[in-house]
């Protein structure tokens, strides 16, 4: 058999992953609302981490999340990976936005304008991560209790 | 019913959760053959042992949370087929 996925541990590390990615939410986005001559040096530069923290975390879990899609092809499981690198990826989306706009000044949601607009594209990202990872839980928590959502 | 039935059983519903994977893994089991699809072909050992090492061989590669489903799916046959005791 080739590579052994446990499924227990698996689901471990991933709720492990989903705390971790919380915080960082949470850190990168409280410091958002500051502007950049009012932070301090220090600040950016956690700010800047932090975005790139939680992206390179991101397109890790999503490659996880592949390779155990490719692996439980047809069954619930893989449906769930499905889910979680779709989740991980428009995290890794969000993300990448930020610090677009933070670290390198390129406004990629400019076209919208509003910046009402741009925060509600923004919470749409983390909308559509927070239901993907909650839909992939379901299925799995669902199958193994015996009742699918 | 049989170990057969039992097993077909064992493997759908490791099937519906780790797709075509649950199958491979539980073709590498010893005096058992399966097709594609999770059916019987062949059973060469005692029942009760080939049960045994399906169960191992699922614990082994998809952890402990395995059993769940596969009690699950040994709970129609218990009355039938003597289980060994990791789905008792």
């Amino acid at each position: 058999m080739g590579t052994s996925f446990d499924a227990s541990r698996l689901s471990g590390l991933a709720a492990l992953a989903l705390t971790a990615l919380g915080v960082l939410v949470i850190v990168g986005t409280g410091a958002s609302d500051r502007g950049l001559t009012e932070a301090s040096a220090y600040l950016d530069l956690a700010r800047s981490a932090t975005h790139l923290l939680g992206l390179g975390s991101s397109v890790l879990l999503a490659y996880y999340a592949v390779q155990a899609r490719r692996r439980f092809a047809g069954g619930v499981f893989g449906e769930s990976a499905t889910a979680t690198a779709a989740g991980a990826g428009t995290f890794a989306l969000a993300f990448l936005v930020m610090e677009l706009n933070h670290g390198l000044g390129v406004d990629v949601l400019a076209v919208l304008g509003d910046m009402q607009l741009k925060m509600a594209v923004s919470m749409l990202l983390f909308t559509g991560t927070a239901f993907a990872f909650g839909w992939a839980f379901a299925r799995i928590a669902g199958v193994l209790g015996g009742s699918d959502p | 019913m049989s170990y057969e039935a039992l097993i077909e059983d064992m493997v759908a519903a490791q099937a519906d959760i780790f797709g075509a994977a649950a199958v491979e893994m539980a073709q590498g089991v010893e005096g058992l053959a399966l097709d594609e699809s999770g059916a019987v072909e062949r059973l060469e050992r005692d029942g009760v042992a080939v049960v045994d090492d399906l169960v191992s061989t699922y614990v082994a590669d998809l952890g402990g949370a395995a059993t769940v489903t596969l009690k699950s799916a040994a709970d129609d046959h218990a009355d039938r087929v003597d289980l060994p005791t990791a789905l008792q």
